[in-house]
């Protein structure tokens, strides 16, 4: 193994930007307050540096990565393996922890796809964000999360993925509060932080859960550790809480069943940061974390099984809730969510491999996805209904042919990217068999669900009749530095299938890069789960199942597309035909609700209940008559003979006799 | 039968006996003359019993508080008075009268910043 | 039999170890000569100031080099009874920083104010060491009775006054409960020395009755659930300078001494004392989401602090295996805590400072915008308080429960877990106050030029920074 140490300037690079760009931002409000007369032009000079450097910065860590990955392939394939030095952070006392940067072929891929799409959002969001004046502010917060996402998958054990963890999920809710004047703004940021705390106990815990088992929380150690375990058959029981729990973390980050909810409501956010974090990048670290980790999710094959219940069941929720959405932003967010319930499907059939592969294609026309219809928005001064856009494919075509690439892709289309990820998943899951089969079948159906609302967006955002009024807004085509991403994009979301083609392509040596590649990391997951014995297809089952996806993706393509490229009809009918339905896919059935209902009111009444009688009560009683300054101070100090002080004063003496008697009636509980 | 304790009694009645001559004598040759201020125990203006709810001044506290800090502390002194014969037999005559010192420098200090800061004024 | 001190038995180990307390006496001594000597008015903050960092300065160098066992065993000057006394001694600083401009009608007795403060870290300093009971009572009642006058220091405040003499009778009756404890121990063992009675057998109900006494009235100066309900009302009422020095120095040298006499708990308490903290925590925690009031707000969070702290307690007996293991967390985060915490309550004295009402929550929208080195601050004591990685505070509660997942109370720490979720509820709600809300029309600028202030505010963020980054730093030096 050797050991490089440049490696820490791939995420230092993003860090140094973020530094820079919020001394910018500084500089800029210095400015103004100098001179709160002159115009934006004068004092916001400061400020528009911060586009090129911060995309500067991600552009060089690009590069880096670059560098990293041909590093690796000049390795053989089991010594596939970089590490920088290690940085002791805690020592002393009972507890040490060192912190160092690692790139094997999982985090190389993670790298390319972080810096690659970030450098490309970095200059799309130029643009984007052109007339903000708090653009370097902007910036900032995004390099910074870049450079948290670059610890996160280059980190070598849990405590620092946990460090980049928490950081990401601190600029995500910074990046979608960013526009705090807006209202909801902030309460959505709340939302995805606090919802996101919940995942991130559940990650705490088995990571101690981890400490227990291993006594190290090394990533490759605790690997290790499982095979170990797995000899002595004990502990299966721990293993198995472990991973439920991790995946529990996985939840929350990844958007998953039972905490979907905040996503959607992110969308709050800009655009760019929406495409960045909360559809290629942060969200899929729930999915690197399990591959990451692969052996311990393979020794629980219980949690796996489980957790394909959990994708399924969010694929088809998410999947159908983006059938019923009026937003563009709202059907892309139910979008990922359900594509990322694909990922986890893909990984509890033990397709690691083919997870990553949808991840990285997704994170191409996903990212290409928002980025377009931020392009729309832009184009249209800010409105995301998308029964108030239709016929934009005249003013802004360009958009609307990359916008029609990225939905091909995502649907699924033959010789796409979406369709080589997508149908590798779905082969895997059906290879697996038993049970997997039920969840196969729900995956086909979200597959041409998938189709169905991707070709309606086409449909209602470019074709038909233009139901805005034309004279007063005037659609218009981005600047170049826009719609230059998405046409790299839109190629990238073209070809991307290439990286992983399914076995029976016919050309020797050009199926499975990716799979390959990886094969490494998933080594000892493979091991452990089957037992050397890959489940293996024939060659003309796989034909048979790539036939079946190819002609669902058509098919429901084509009635998404006829059925709303004349205009909305089809929507109208629905909804007075059906509206208890479209209200509840709407929704996404309800569910955010019923946790306002069922989960937030009752801690609500709980914490005013406490704070009633706790402090209304037992204390403020005696408070509210000296804060107004109501009483003399004479019939106060009566008041506290017989009043409150006593009641306190009792309640503590009691207190103190309980636990006297508890203690010698038997020492304790 | 002398034992030691025969001079106590002989005094205890020597005492008793002698309150009683006076009370006597007192009352049989005294003229009487009944008002409530007599009639009060001990004829000399505190109360036996009276209600617990009076005023007192805030000084007077102060003052107590004062003078049981220093009547206290006193008490050290006498400690050290009646050993420091002890001590220097010993050897450590001089570094106890160090401490005690400092003891009482401390305990000046304080009851100058009392006096200073007008804490032994009763009208102020 | 009581330990008598032998007054002719002093050596240089007893003056060495008793150093910093002759430091901060000092101090006091020349605080008071300077109130009846005018020519020495100005030294004043210079005597207090100097008294003090020359206890942290002697501290530091008992922590490197402990003297041990002083005074005929009634005072340990070890290590772990350094640290706290050096974080006492530095949280009496802070306060004291914040304090230079909050008086307006109490100006004039400024100087005793400062010695009364003192006094009150004296006090601390003796509770850190005390290896006795009797020891420990004297250190107890030299913190108290000083605070008792501090809380009510703003006499024409009804709320001030109200909340001294709340403070005093209730503080009285716990000391009442000390005693009472103390003396049933005596009854039973016939010793007050900790070492005697950790080698006595303390299984007689009499025995159990007097530690719980004992321990009962340490909950309440720590603030533990159900002793917690003097803290919000004290806390809110006292003038916020002396509230920042009972939130963060009385809590140090209670758990010091807390620690010293956890053995006092029967064996199976340990699971008595982890649920107490984990009530401790919701409490603290639930109260404080409804708060409006910032002084109110942090001091249920306050409470619940005081809850993870006795966690750590509950892991020390429950036997970690990793001996010194729940002590050393325990002093990390309270580290952590007397930066965090004094830098969050000192921030508020200064702001209150410039506009006499009690601070509400809402007084602070929109001064990220106004004051954004201000907000900063601030918000970065909430993410430390919250226990945000890379804080402080995050270290601090990693290690107490690490400590308590060691000691097999897995059920607590979870719970633990939980509940400081909950809690970044309302920290968050800070946080976005300052940042994301526009201010109201009029409101007041909150400026305050105090340089002191500015300085604390300083050192409190670049330590709960640097014991969030470099722990190594400090574990090494001082653990």
């Amino acid at each position: 193994m050797a050991v490089v140490n440049w490696l820490w300037w791939i995420p230092a690079l993003p860090l140094l930007g973020s530094v820079i760009a919020a001394c910018l931002h500084a500089w800029t409000l210095a400015a103004r307050k100098r001179a709160p007369e002159a115009s934006a032009n004068d004092t916001d000079r400061a400020a528009r540096l911060a586009w090129p450097v911060a995309s500067l910065a991600v552009g060089l860590a690009f590069v880096l990565s670059v560098v990293a990955w041909s590093a690796l392939s000049d390795l053989p394939p089991e010594a596939r393996v970089l590490e920088s030095s290690t940085w002791n952070w805690i020592d002393g006392g009972s507890i040490s922890f060192g912190i160092s940067m690692l790139v094997d072929p999982l985090s190389s891929i993670m790298l390319l796809v972080i810096c690659g799409v970030g450098a490309l959002i970095h200059i799309y969001a130029g643009g984007y964000m052109a007339d903000d004046p708090g653009k370097a502010r902007f910036f900032a917060y995004l390099n910074l999360f870049v450079a948290m996402m670059l610890q996160l998958v280059l980190s070598s054990n849990l405590l620092g993925l946990f460090i980049g963890w928490e950081g990401v999920g601190l600029c995500s809710y910074l990046l979608i509060g960013f526009w705090y004047e807006k209202h909801g703004t902030s309460q959505a940021g709340q939302k995805a932080f606090v919802v996101n705390r919940i995942g991130d106990a559940c990650f705490l815990i088995g990571s101690f859960c981890l400490i227990d088992l291993f006594g190290t929380l090394d990533m490759s150690d605790i690997g290790a550790g499982v095979a170990d375990l797995l000899q002595s058959g004990e502990h299966n029981f721990q293993i198995s809480l472990a991973a439920l729990l991790l995946f529990g973390g996985a939840c929350g980050k990844s958007a998953q069943l039972p905490l979907f909810v905040w996503l959607p409501d992110a969308m709050a956010g800009p655009t760019p940061v929406s495409a960045l974090i909360h559809a290629a990048t942060m969200v899929t670290s729930g999915v690197y974390l399990v591959v990451r980790l692969n052996p311990l999710f393979a020794a629980a094959p219980g949690v796996l099984f489980f957790m394909g219940l959990v994708a399924a069941a969010t694929a088809f929720i998410a999947g159908s809730a983006a059938v019923a959405q009026r937003d563009l932003k709202g059907v892309l967010a139910y979008s990922t969510v359900s594509q990322l319930g694909y990922m986890f499907l893909g990984l509890s059939a033990g397709a690691w491999s083919a997870a990553i592969f949808h991840l990285v294609t997704h994170a191409f026309f996903k990212a290409l996805l928002f980025l377009a219809a931020g392009s729309v928005i832009h184009g249209v001064h800010g409105n995301q209904d998308m029964h108030k856009m239709g016929g934009l494919r005249k003013h802004m075509p360009r958009t609307a042919a990359t916008f029609i690439a990225g939905a091909a892709a995502l649907s699924g289309l033959p010789l796409l990217a979406g369709f080589f990820s997508k149908d590798e998943i779905l082969t895997l899951t059906f290879a697996r068999g038993g049970g997997h089969m039920g969840l196969w079948l729900v995956g086909l159906g979200v597959a041409a669900l998938t189709a169905f609302y991707s070709w309606r967006m086409v449909g209602l955002v470019f074709f038909g009749p233009a139901r805005f009024d034309e004279q007063k807004q005037k659609p218009h085509e981005s600047p170049t530095s826009m719609v230059l991403p998405l046409m790299i994009l839109a190629f990238l979301a073209v070809v991307g299938g290439a990286l992983n083609l399914p076995a029976v392509w016919p050309f020797e040596g050009s199926a499975g890069v990716l799979h390959h590649w990886l094969a490494p990391v998933t080594r000892l997951g493979d091991e452990i789960l089957f037992h050397g014995l890959a489940p293996h297809l024939t060659s003309r089952t796989e034909y048979i199942l790539l036939a079946i996806g190819a002609g669902l993706a058509l098919i429901y393509s084509h009635k998404g597309f006829h059925a709303y490229k004349h205009g909305l009809e089809r929507d109208e009918q629905f909804q007075n035909q059906r509206p208890l339905l479209q209200g509840t896919l709407r929704d996404a059935w309800g569910i955010d609700g019923a946790y306002t209902r069922w989960i937030v009111q009752p801690i609500k009444l709980l914490a005013f209940c406490v704070s009633v009688m706790v402090d209304k009560l037992l204390i403020d009683a005696a408070v509210n008559g000296a804060a107004r300054g109501a009483r003399a101070l004479g019939e106060r100090a009566k008041r506290m003979g017989d009043g409150s002080v006593a009641q306190t004063g009792l309640w503590m003496g009691a207190a103190a006799v309980l636990l006297a008697l508890v203690w010698m009636a038997g020492g304790g509980l | 039968m002398p034992t030691p304790y025969t001079a106590l009694f002989i005094l205890l009645g020597i005492v008793v006996g002698f309150v009683v001559l006076v009370t006597v004598a007192s009352n049989l040759l005294g003229r009487k003359r009944q008002n409530a201020e007599k009639d009060s125990p001990y004829e000399c203006g505190m109360d036996s019993e009276s209600p617990a709810r009076v005023r007192i001044s805030i000084h007077f506290y102060l003052v107590a508080v004062l003078f049981i800090l220093f009547d206290v502390e006193a008490l050290f002194l006498i400690l050290w008075a009646g050993s420091a014969e002890a001590f220097n037999a010993a050897g450590h005559g001089a570094l106890v009268f160090a401490e005690v010192s400092a003891f009482v420098a401390v305990l000046a200090l304080a009851l100058a910043y009392v006096w200073r800061k007008g804490g032994l004024e009763w009208d102020r | 039999m009581i330990a008598l001190l032998d007054i002719t038995a002093l050596d240089a180990a007893d003056l060495r170890g008793a150093a910093p307390m002759l430091a901060v006496t000092c101090g006091i001594l020349l605080a008071l000569a300077a109130e009846i000597v005018p020519a020495l008015r100005p030294a004043r903050g210079l005597a207090f100031l100097g008294s003090l960092v020359a206890a942290i300065f002697l501290e530091v160098q008992l922590i490197a080099a402990p003297a041990g066992e002083i005074f005929s065993g009634a005072f340990g000057a070890t290590a772990s009874a350094s640290l706290f006394g050096l974080l006492c001694a530095t949280s009496a600083i802070i306060a004291w920083a914040y304090s230079l401009r909050y008086y307006k009608l109490e100006a004039p007795y400024k100087g005793e104010h400062d010695a009364l403060i003192l006094c009150a870290t004296l006090g601390m300093l003796i509770m850190c060491g005390a290896l006795d009971l009797l020891t420990f009572f004297v250190g107890l009642e030299l913190l108290s009775v000083p605070l008792y006058a501090l809380a009510a220091f703003r006499r024409a405040r009804r709320d001030s006054v109200e909340a001294g003499l709340r403070y005093f009778l209730l503080g009285a009756f716990a000391a009442g409960l000390f005693l009472f404890g103390a003396a049933l121990l005596y009854a039973s063992s016939g010793t007050l020395s900790l070492a005697g009675l950790r080698a006595a057998s303390l299984d007689a109900p009499l025995a159990l009755m007097g530690g719980a006494l004992v321990i009962s009235s340490l909950f309440f100066k720590v603030s533990v659930f159900p002793f917690h309900l003097w803290v919000p009302d004290v806390y809110q009422g006292s003038p916020t300078p002396v509230t920042t020095f009972m939130a963060t120095g009385t809590k140090a040298a209670g758990f010091a001494f807390l620690f010293q006499v956890a053995f006092l708990m029967p064996a199976g308490a340990a699971a008595l004392t982890g649920a107490l903290a984990v009530a401790t925590m919701a409490v603290g925690n639930l109260a404080a989401l409804v708060q409006t009031d910032l002084k109110r707000l942090f001091a249920f969070s306050a409470v619940a602090h005081a809850g993870t702290l006795l966690l750590g307690v509950a892991a020390l007996a429950a036997g970690d295996p990793v001996a010194s293991g729940p002590l050393d967390a325990a002093l990390y985060y309270m580290g952590a805590y007397i930066f965090t915490a004094g830098g969050a309550f000192g921030l508020v004295a200064l702001m209150e400072s410039e506009d006499e009402r009690f601070l509400k929550l809402d007084a602070l929208r929109g001064l990220g915008r106004r004051r954004p080195g201000l907000a900063a601050a601030l918000s970065l004591f909430m993410l430390s308080l919250g226990g945000f990685p890379l804080t402080g505070g995050f270290l601090g509660k990693y290690f107490i429960f690490a400590s308590a997942l060691r000691a097999d109370l897995l059920l607590f720490s979870v719970l633990g877990i939980l509940l400081s979720v909950v809690a970044l509820g309302y920290y968050l709600r800070v946080v976005m106050t300052l940042w994301m809300l526009p201010a109201e029309e009029g409101a007041p600028l909150l400026e305050s030029k105090l340089l002191s202030g500015r300085l604390v505010t300083w050192l409190c963020t670049v330590m709960v920074l640097a014991l969030g980054l470099a722990p190594g730093w400090f574990l090494e030096r001082f653990f």
